[in-house]
């Protein structure tokens, strides 16, 4: 089967194609639903959300100008910040989507190979930063899953959020700076070397 | 010898632009020196890296369900940009688009064209004496005739009419474009 790139396929359904735009969606669910299941901490949510900016991206495509994946993730980001303004609570996020039992088609992950006891720490350590990305504030969050999970650019992350380098930096350092706060506080980060710092002086 | 300094917000957000890569060389090489000699900044950047790598640890979840769109939602879907590309009755509308716009444009181009008192349009005024002095009311039945004959606002028609006429031959080649392009 021939695999088309991005603009290609967009050129497909702008043909009249619209299996063509299925195939843009196969190709982007997985990111844009991470997005927004990261943001909004509910699955069936996320996934309604990410269905809804498929739609809009395919109602506005004529008027796409550009690479197709960034003006998806822009749309896919504006739906989840329209969530979290009309339902104006803290999302519930992670504990529940990183909880362990797998019969959840959410919890489908890959196997990382890692012993049972590598494995349980991996898991606690991402409950823990699933509770703790719920405790920061929406827009710090959006831009540290942005960074750290997705791994946009500043300028990629600039664009997407329409705020500028200087605001994605400053989010940035709150959001890392608190969810350091909580692995240090929970003991999951290594210990550093605290000790010698009044050695040294 | 080695030091321990407050760190301030400005270090924190140089050491996490750093992590990402995203200092210049020179605040980058002027920040690892300090590092070199102050531990509490060598401590902060290895925590945020920490912090940075176990984020990375997240898995990517799968979604609870397909989000294939069924292709008739797709259509619903449509607004009115779809159908500046894809015109109802295909490529006939651009063509009486333009079609129209050239009437529209040739009409405004004639009566532009006319002049106002010429004997054409007098009509029944064909005396000497009468061409030589016309009243006013000959005047009248010339503008009662045409009334834009000769005006600035045929010209203005013609330009409008060319600016459409432009516009939907523009459009007409672009969606032929999409067609011949979809065949091949």
């Amino acid at each position: 089967m021939v695999q088309y790139e991005d603009p290609q396929l967009v050129q497909l359904v702008l043909d009249g194609d619209t299996e063509a735009f299925n195939d843009l969606v196969e190709r982007h669910q997985s990111r844009a639903y991470n997005l927004c299941v990261r943001m909004l901490g509910d699955a069936d949510a996320a996934a309604d959300v990410a269905q809804d900016a498929f739609i809009s991206a395919y109602k506005h495509l004529p008027s796409l100008r550009g690479e197709f994946r960034p003006w998806l993730m822009r749309i896919v980001a504006n739906g989840c910040r329209d969530v979290l303004r009309s339902q104006k609570r803290r999302p519930s996020v992670s504990l529940d989507l990183e909880r362990d039992d797998d019969d959840t088609p959410a919890m489908q992950l890959a196997d990382t190979g890692d012993g049972p006891e590598a494995a349980l720490m991996k898991s606690e350590l991402q409950k823990t930063i699933a509770g703790a990305l719920a405790e920061i504030p929406d827009d710090q969050r959006e831009v540290v899953i942005l960074s750290d999970i997705q791994g946009l650019s500043y300028q990629e992350i600039a664009d997407m959020t329409g705020i500028n380098i200087g605001t994605v930096k400053s989010r940035l350092n709150r959001a890392r700076a608190r969810l350091r706060e909580l692995l240090v506080a929970a003991e999951l980060l290594p210990r550093v070397r605290r000790h010698t710092l009044e050695s040294n002086t | 010898m080695k030091t321990k300094h407050t760190i301030t917000t400005q270090d924190m957000e140089q050491l996490s632009a750093l992590l990402d890569g995203e200092l210049s060389p020179a605040n980058a090489a002027k920040l690892r020196q300090r590092m070199q000699t102050d531990v509490a900044l060598q401590d902060a950047y290895t925590e945020l890296a920490l912090t940075q790598e176990a984020m990375r640890t997240m898995p990517t979840l799968k979604p609870p369900r397909s989000l294939r769109i069924d292709p008739q939602r797709l259509h619903q879907a449509r607004g009115w940009r779809w159908w500046l590309i894809s015109p109802p009755g295909g490529q006939l509308f651009p063509t009486l688009g333009v079609a129209m716009s050239l009437c529209f444009c040739l009409l405004f181009g004639a009566v532009a064209l006319q002049p106002a008192e010429s004997p054409v349009l007098k009509g029944a005024v064909t005396s000497p004496a009468a061409e030589a002095a016309p009243t006013d009311e000959t005047i009248l039945i010339a503008s009662d005739a045409i009334p834009l004959a000769g005006s600035p606002w045929a010209w203005l028609g013609v330009v409008a009419g060319a600016g459409v006429l432009g516009g939907t031959a523009r459009w007409s080649w672009q969606i032929r474009g999409r067609k011949r392009a979809t065949k091949q």
